[in-house]
């Protein structure tokens, strides 16, 4: 049986090819890069090379690599905080965010705010410009739960002197980047690189201890090339698939909402809540079928918590799926995705005895 | 018109089906009065009235559940 894994909004599967080059960069690059013998200076020259390239790739003036978000989080905040009065994210960006932003504002003895957004779940202009400024703000580009992509902050930027630090893991590669940042923040796994490499890429230069973890950030950087060569023809694929797909699912399905796949969202990323069925029975038929997909419900997830973001904007958070589409899936895939999704729908309910309702 | 449908001790997605179940055979202008104690409700009642055309008059908070006051429209 095939097997199709459709929830890569926020990592991808390791290629057997990305594989090979963790390999090869490990044997290279074990050493710590600021030792000072030979395999060090190894390491260290594998290092620039990747600084290099996603320097390269972004339009960054600066890069160094943290091992996760969180710490890529704390660093930025830390290094700009002392120019700023509040230190600000938005209810829909990820928790791992939510909880970096809060302890280095308290770090820095600043107040911390969490902003509303829109029914979209864009940043709300107006709680924006309720915000003390300058701030330094740290939020996504595009939501890795509902797709919606963030409004265009250049201005209110420009206007308050505030940074912006983008989390720009989903978005990198499926829209073009906005020019505003002072910082982008880049995890690898979201463009099928390994665990243990983000990309801190400044708009300005600064120095920082380099990552210990060259293999990790060499591999970033390979797979971040290619993927990005790749990237223009996987838009308008994952556009005309995600169409597809809302297709499908519409015209087999009462009691559905969607969020994503429109002309103005992420090409890739598809929100499906279902009404009258229990989300982890349908999780469960479609993964016994050959489909990986995330979702946002609370009988799902292993905390037990429905997601924030569908609360934030008033989604219904039960029978809740959550599609990422990978660059490289055939279209029938996609569609068989839909019918499959269809079916388990009603099967579930009828299970249920809620097909009538 | 008026009834209370109970769904405490029941967690997501059943308190909506409770609510969708009494709406099935309500009158239009019908008040449903909901008591749920899964903290989800409160997401997914609103969201529900929202799909199906239904209005939420009320939320109140009753210290170990909520009641939901819901309006059937159509």
């Amino acid at each position: 049986m095939s097997r199709f894994v459709l929830d890569c909004a926020v990592s991808r599967p390791v290629s057997g090819q990305v594989a090979a080059w963790l390999t090869s960069a490990v044997q290279t690059a074990w050493a710590s890069p600021s030792a000072g013998y030979h395999e060090a200076k190894q390491s260290s020259l594998m290092l620039d090379q990747s600084v290099a390239t996603m320097a390269g790739l972004t339009g960054a003036r600066n890069v160094r690599f943290c091992p996760d978000i969180p710490v890529a989080v704390g660093e930025v905040v830390a290094q700009k905080a002392p120019g700023a009065t509040t230190v600000a994210t938005s209810v829909v960006d990820s928790l791992q965010v939510q909880q970096a932003v809060a302890r280095g504002a308290a770090a820095a003895g600043l107040p911390h705010r969490l902003l509303a957004v829109d029914a979209a779940g864009r940043l709300d202009r107006e709680a924006l410009d309720a915000l003390p400024t300058p701030a330094l703000l740290v939020t996504n580009l595009g939501n890795q739960e509902i797709g919606t992509v963030q409004i265009d902050l250049s201005e209110w930027s420009r206007s308050t002197g505030s940074a912006v630090v983008l989390d720009a893991s989903t978005a990198f590669g499926w829209i073009d980047l906005p020019d505003y940042w002072s910082h982008l923040l880049l995890d690898a796994r979201s463009w099928g690189g390994v665990p243990g490499a983000v990309a801190v890429c400044a708009s300005q230069d600064s120095t920082r201890r380099p990552t210990e973890n060259v293999p990790a950030a060499a591999v970033a950087a390979v797979t971040a090339e290619q993927w990005l060569a790749q990237a223009p023809g996987a838009r308008t694929t994952a556009r005309r698939q995600l169409g597809a797909l809302r297709e499908v699912i519409a015209n087999g399905l009462d009691g559905v909402e969607m969020r994503g796949g429109t002309a103005d969202d992420l090409p890739h990323v598809l929100s499906v809540s279902v009404l009258y069925v229990d989300a982890e029975a349908l999780q469960s038929r479609l993964d016994a079928l050959g489909y990986a997909v995330g979702s946002g419900s609370a009988c799902a997830s292993r905390e037990g918590q429905p997601s924030h973001v569908l609360a934030a904007v008033g989604g219904l958070t039960s029978g809740n799926l959550r599609v990422g589409l990978p660059p490289d899936l055939p279209d029938d895939a996609v569609t068989g995705f839909g019918e499959a999704l269809v079916d388990c729908v009603r099967a579930v309910r009828e299970q249920m005895g809620t097909q009538d309702l | 018109m008026s009834r209370t449908v109970d769904a405490r001790g029941s967690r997501c997605p059943h308190p909506v089906i409770a609510l969708a179940r009494a709406a099935v055979a309500a009158e239009p202008q019908t008040v449903i009065e909901l008591l749920a104690d899964d903290p989800v409700s409160l997401t997914d009642v609103p969201a529900w009235c929202r799909m199906r055309g239904a209005r939420l008059q009320g939320t109140v908070d009753e210290g170990d559940h909520w009641r939901f006051v819901v309006v059937i429209e159509r």
